[in-house]
């Protein structure tokens, strides 16, 4: 019998989510990508429209599955049946965006149901092309709303920089499930 | 990163007194803060803030791993007045504030310190007090010198005394640190600063103009590095952390950016185990499995930067809750091996 774990990749359009699956996929990603048609084609060619699918093969037996969610609101009833079940969820914030800020809010919100059964990275990406909000401000953000989940700016084409959200998910994971517990 | 530290001003005779707060635990350092904005308030324009680096007077902890050489340069004699925020009043040639601080305690400070500086400057009439500040800081550690830079947001090349090659140039206005590629022949970067900062004690600190700056980095190969980054980098060499007491409990405000930082698993392990609980330093080695010095490098390096601070209370038993997907070991132990080998196990 096989095991299949999954990690859901989410967060706006354009903040890297099919690139980061990508870079760590075994296969080549299965994506639904249609040509934009809308508010979209100012920012990319083509959009994700149902969902990107990546996968890793940990043994003969067992599969780890990368989903990629559609960014857009609109296909918003993807987000709940991907993430059901997930190991751990990925947030992807494009820092060029008008108003990431906002979009961090969202995402905390529309998710906030799968905390108790997720681990949550969040990873900034297009530091390089606007540089505010800084890291601080994010974590202020979060701070202040009591999510206390790594976050990192990451470059979603840098294998090493999307392997170190799953370091930081398995370290949590570690850690809630006894693996180290302070004493003393 | 926000690496201040903010600094409250008083008057004696024409001139003002500096007092520089300088506390890891964020509550101790906004409740003084907050008590002497009070106080400046009702002092009227005795009181003013200004940055520390031009402090009469530093209000230190005695945990703060900069508190020896604080110490050690004002038995030199060359200020600033180290007052020490704590409870035991034992320490012989400084000043106390007791914890937690009041208006009376702060009040009976200022008379002190009026008192002390009035005399210090009758010591000294011929030196300037600024300029005799600036002596002292340029026999301040490294860590110290990046971290006024950042404050005064000004530029300075700091370079060792028995070797000007061996040099960086801080940019506080960018807030960048800027280290010379090559100039100590077979050393890498990490290795010319870890020469430079066991150097302490022969750092000299030349101020310079921004446009004499970037001439300097026009005619040289530099490695730029942001003050996150450098900062973080010298507290994992520094050999301050020795200073670091195993018993404080240590609770971490963010997790550090290891995409940007250099790092090793075991740091994203202590992370993971900090985020969930403050605790000690002896606490965090014997659950970790890893070595008391690599924990307080760790611990050093997130004090520096300001993502960790010493807990208000030595026994904190607060646990935050962490999410615990319903996923077996040894899947775990799969994706770790498939993806980190024999890392994930260090």
């Amino acid at each position: 019998m096989s095991d299949t774990v999954k990690i859901v990749f989410t967060g706006v359009m354009g903040a890297g989510k099919t690139e980061a699956i990508r870079v760590i996929s075994d296969i080549d990603v299965v994506s639904t990508d249609v040509e934009a048609s809308d508010e979209v084609t100012e920012k990319k060619k083509t959009t994700t429209v149902a969902m990107d699918y990546g996968e890793v093969m940990l043994d003969d037996s067992t599969t780890l599955a990368l989903y990629g969610t559609p960014g857009q609101e609109r296909f918003r009833y993807m987000w709940e049946i991907l993430v059901k079940g997930a190991l751990g969820i990925v947030i992807m914030l494009d820092n060029s965006r008008d108003d990431p800020l906002q979009d961090l809010a969202i995402y905390l919100e529309n998710f906030s149901a799968y905390f108790d059964s997720c681990c949550v990275v969040v990873a900034v990406t297009h530091s390089d092309v606007s540089t505010l909000p800084d890291l601080d401000t994010y974590r202020k953000f979060m701070r202040d709303n009591h999510y206390l989940f790594p976050i990192y700016r990451i470059d979603a084409r840098e294998k090493t920089q999307v392997l170190l959200l799953i370091e930081s998910m398995l370290a949590m994971i570690d850690v809630a499930q006894g693996e180290w517990r302070v004493q003393g | 990163m926000a690496i201040v530290s903010r600094t409250v001003v008083s008057s004696y005779g024409d001139r003002m007194i500096k007092i520089s707060v300088r506390l890891f635990n964020h509550n101790e350092k906004t409740h003084v803060e907050t008590l002497l904005k009070n106080l400046m308030k009702r002092f009227g324009e005795s009181f003013s803030l200004a940055p520390s680096a031009s402090a009469d007077a530093i209000l230190v902890s005695p945990h703060d791993p900069g508190f020896e050489t604080l110490v050690r340069m004002k038995s030199s004699n060359k200020s600033p007045l180290v007052v020490v925020y704590d409870n035991q009043s034992q320490m012989d040639g400084c000043y106390f504030l007791e914890k937690p601080a009041t208006s009376n305690g702060l009040m009976k400070l200022h008379r002190d310190l009026s008192a002390a500086c009035k005399n210090l400057l009758e010591g000294h009439s011929n030196v300037h007090p600024d300029n005799a500040n600036n002596k002292l800081w340029q026999e301040a550690g490294l860590i110290d010198q990046i971290k006024q830079a950042y404050e005064l947001q000004n530029c300075s090349v700091i370079s060792s005394a028995k070797n000007s090659q061996l040099n960086i140039i801080v940019d506080g206005i960018n807030q960048q640190v800027y280290v010379p590629v090559g100039n100590v022949s077979g050393s890498d970067i990490h290795g010319e600063l870890l020469t430079l900062l066991n150097e302490q004690s022969s750092l000299a600190a030349e101020p310079i103009s921004h446009k004499q700056l970037l001439e300097r980095l026009d005619n040289s190969a530099y490695e730029q590095f942001s003050f996150e980054k450098i900062l973080w980098i010298l507290a994992s060499f520094s050999a301050d952390v020795c200073r670091l007491s195993d018993q404080r409990v240590i609770a971490l405000r963010a997790w550090p950016d290891f995409s940007n930082l250099p790092y090793t698993h075991s740091f994203v392990k202590m992370t993971a185990l900090l985020m969930r609980q403050p605790a000690s330093i002896s606490a965090l080695a014997k659950q970790s499995g890893l070595p008391e010095l690599q924990v307080k490098k760790f611990v050093f390096a997130c004090l520096v930067t300001e993502l960790a601070e010493v807990a208000d209370q030595p026994n904190v038993t607060q646990t935050v809750a962490i999410p615990t997907p319903s996923v077996g070991r040894d899947i775990v132990n799969k994706i770790k091996q498939r993806f980190f080998g024999k890392r994930a196990y260090a």
